[in-house]
């Protein structure tokens, strides 16, 4: 597997942000992760990208253990956050150079090159950071994240404020790198992009896991009994409509299901 | 250091003096240039022209030098208001944290990075204390290694923090609180307390306590390369004592090793939210403020009431920073009385006039106007409002707050002078109209020239010059409301048969007149203000 999360949780103070996840994705698998505000996504993706100290739990990126070989895990991995800051003084093609620097790349210019092409950044190249708009500082971000192909792409809302034609490079950047061995976790609120491109769903709700399947699987619970529900409604009976015992259970059974799929 | 965080610092000063450039290609950002080159040029040929005789000699300096060291890194981190880690910009978060670094070689960057922007601050404090060192390379060496000195323990302070839990935190600010009132009582117990010494002789004593040469040693390094006479042996010896100094603390910054990022991405955010909210409202928004209470809606007012009343709630959920303002001008305010060597008169002229030059430079604490809305012209432009009356409510707040702080100084002054003044009642009927010009005229300032109230960094000639320019515009406006109040006074002073009253309420009825005509200038500059063209960066 790529990415291993054994048995994960986050607590701050009295609060568990995160508690006893687990879920692994394989090698050109997708994995969307949803669920509302506050269920702990982001602590999740945050945590799988070094930034975040795990308070109980293993993290693996591609063999190396996040917290013991932080530096082996994140060369490893790329992690493009759900509002992503540049630096204002640097241009966007210098954002590339520092990341080829970083993660010691050589020949990286024809790569950086395409990206740039492809996520129509070729007019900004030599414009500031602070001079981009929210969309164009997204690609960058984006752009940099993939220079380096890592074997993990953790994204958190890769689609906010990008246009159309964006929207579309995303997809198509996210099933490429899927298509190359990489794991990819995208962390997001559109289900319908959750739809159209993850092969895994991972529902969180309260830090804890609700659902974790194969899209087909629950899509198959959503038509279950005659139900006829969208994976949109699902989601919504399931962290909205429940009663507590029944999400109680609800997360007893993703949990046994956690390292299935 | 790892060679891509070094090309990262390369890249990060090259887009630093880029952004300059790019400014100095505007007529507006070479015209601000000039201007506070100029005013850079005359502060320095006055630094080096005009002598100055030092205030403290270099044994003052070397006794109380350490203390005062000590002292602030203390209180610093004692203060440290619960803030746990090392600051690091959004960009630097998002880039290195997750990117393939160590956890010194991050420490590694910012200390460099901290080192560079220490430079220049430390150019600029060495061409004021030279007058005290005997060289300027040795006062630059001297101040160059405090600066590092500081915000080495201030980082070493901050992942000591992060190695422990909030409440350990806590204990070990108590912890260090107790060790400095344990050092302190030392020093006092070996000094001893003599009845009716004075303070100063009982802190000469002190400072030659073993105790206090002991803890201060360390310390004692900086002022004595400061002080050194000679580049060789002097200066190459006491420098290196004060980098070994230095170094050691960088080497305590490495051997902690703590587990730092998650703390450090937290206390980031929270100072960046800080830092955006103090770009947009200026320095008085450092803090958040709390909704604990909300003011009762004013009238319509033809539509001034709903602008005055959101402002005015906007100052009272920040009311706390406003306090400083008060503290500033009551601290001149006791120092001119205390000057005034038994003439009132003397001292209580000196004294409004000190008031009301203090206040040009205060206005920047209560930006509760159109200066505070950078970002919401769009919407105000949207309000059903004249421009003329919407300009008034926005300007009102602020007079508003300074006409009390005013009045609250004058009311202290009369009490110490035990009397009712005439000077200080027309000094309180005046403050309103003085405070309106003042506040007007900064917005006019404002709305025609847009900016954003910031802290300017040394080198930054461009926020140097602005600084300059606002500051002779409201010199300006407020002199020219003065020449009106003043000619209008004499000539009613003259007509009504040398009666000061009639001449004093003809001054004020002037200067409230010339008050009125700038708030349709106002409206004029707002209506004129496009919010996609003005918008300041």
């Amino acid at each position: 597997m790529s990415i291993d999360v054994e048995g994960y949780s986050k607590v701050y103070g009295t609060m568990a942000a995160v508690a006893d996840v687990t879920f692994s994705v394989a090698p050109g698998e997708v994995l969307g992760l949803v669920g509302p505000n506050g269920a702990g996504k982001t602590t999740t993706l945050r945590a799988l990208a070094g930034i975040l100290q795990p308070t109980k739990g293993r993290l693996i990126i591609a063999g190396c253990d996040v917290v013991r070989e932080p530096i082996a895990a994140k060369a490893r991995l790329a992690y493009v956050p759900d509002d992503p800051h540049l630096f204002d003084r640097l241009t966007v093609w210098e954002h590339f150079r520092f990341t080829a620097a970083a993660y010691r790349l050589r020949d990286w210019q024809p790569l950086a090159d395409a990206l740039l092409t492809r996520l129509e950044l070729v007019e900004k190249c030599d414009a500031l950071a602070s001079e981009l708009s929210r969309g164009m500082r997204q690609k960058t971000a984006v752009g940099c994240a993939c220079l380096h192909r890592p074997r993990a792409l953790l994204l958190d809302e890769p689609l906010t404020g990008l246009d159309p034609r964006g929207i579309r490079t995303m997809k198509d950047l996210i099933r490429e790198h899927a298509a190359d061995g990489a794991a990819v976790v995208v962390s997001s609120h559109l289900l319908s992009m959750v739809e159209d491109l993850c092969s895994t769903v991972l529902i969180l709700h309260r830090g804890q896991v609700l659902r974790h399947g194969r899209l087909a699987e629950l899509r198959g619970e959503a038509s279950a009994g005659g139900r006829q529900e969208t994976l949109e409604e699902l989601f919504f009976r399931l962290t909205e409509t429940l009663p507590e015992p029944e999400i109680a259970a609800g997360i007893r059974e993703g949990r046994d299901r956690g390292a299935a799929p | 250091m790892n060679r891509a965080l070094w090309l990262l610092l390369g890249l990060q000063m090259r887009g630093w003096l880029r952004s300059l450039t790019r400014r100095l290609a505007t007529v507006r950002g070479a015209v601000l240039t000039l201007v506070g080159l100029g005013a850079f040029v005359l502060w320095l040929t006055s630094v080096f022209l005009i002598k100055r005789s030092p205030s403290y000699t270099h044994d003052q300096i070397l006794e109380y030098g350490p203390a005062a060291l000590l002292s602030y890194c203390l209180f610093n981190a004692l203060s440290n208001s619960g803030e746990r880690g090392v600051y690091f910009s959004p960009g630097e978060v998002n880039f290195l944290f997750a990117a393939p670094f160590g956890r010194r070689e991050l420490l590694a960057y910012k200390i460099a990075v901290g080192f560079i922007f220490t430079l220049p601050s430390a150019l600029f404090m060495t061409l004021v204390l030279q007058i005290y060192a005997q060289s300027f390379l040795a006062a630059f060496v001297g101040v160059l290694l405090v600066l590092q000195f500081m915000q080495t323990f201030a980082m070493a302070v901050n992942l000591a923090a992060s190695a422990v839990e909030t409440r350990l935190f806590t204990a070990g600010r108590r912890a260090a609180a107790v060790a400095a009132v344990v050092l302190v009582g030392a020093i006092v117990w070996q000094t001893g307390l003599a009845p009716g010494e004075n303070v100063a002789d009982w802190l000469r004593k002190a400072t030659h306590t073993d105790v206090w040469r002991a803890a201060s040693t360390p310390l004692r390094y900086f002022f004595d390369a400061f002080l050194s006479e000679n580049l060789w042996p002097d200066l190459a010896w006491n420098g290196l004592l004060a980098l070994l100094v230095d170094l050691a603390l960088v080497g305590l910054v490495f051997g902690l090793d703590v587990q730092y990022m998650e703390a450090s991405a937290a206390v980031s955010a929270r100072i960046y939210a800080r830092l955006q909210r103090m770009r947009r409202v200026g320095p008085a928004a450092s803090r958040e403020g709390k909704a604990r209470f909300g003011l009762p809606i004013l009238p319509w007012w033809g539509g001034v009431g709903p602008i005055f009343w959101r402002q005015l709630t906007t100052a009272s959920r920040g009311a706390g920073r406003l306090g400083m303002s008060l503290v500033i001008l009551g601290g001149v305010l006791a120092a001119v009385l205390g000057m005034g060597d038994g003439n009132e008169q003397v001292a209580l002229l000196t004294l409004l006039a000190g008031a009301g030059f203090m206040t040009t430079f205060l206005t920047t604490l209560a930006p509760f106007d159109f200066r505070g809305d950078v970002d919401q012209m769009a919407l105000l432009k949207t309000l059903p409002s004249p421009a003329w009356r919407l300009a008034l409510g926005q300007v009102l707040t602020p007079v508003l707050i300074f006409t009390l702080i005013h009045w609250i100084a004058l009311a202290a002054v009369q009490w110490h002078f035990g009397r009712l003044d005439p000077l200080l009642l027309a000094a309180a009927a005046f403050a309103p109209l003085y405070n309106f010009v003042l506040v007007s005229v900064e917005n006019l300032l404002f709305l025609l020239f847009p900016t954003r109230v910031m802290v300017t960094t040394p080198g930054d000639f461009q926020a140097m010059g602005r600084n300059v320019l606002s500051q002779l515009g409201k010199i300006l406006g407020v002199g020219g409301a003065a020449l009106v109040a003043v000619l209008a006074g004499c000539i009613g002073f003259f007509l009504s048969g040398w009666n000061v009253y009639v001449g004093t309420a003809a001054a004020w009825a002037a200067t409230a007149l010339f008050a009125a005509t700038l708030v349709p200038l106002m409206g004029m500059a707002f209506q004129l203000y496009d919010v996609g063209r003005d918008a300041p960066p």
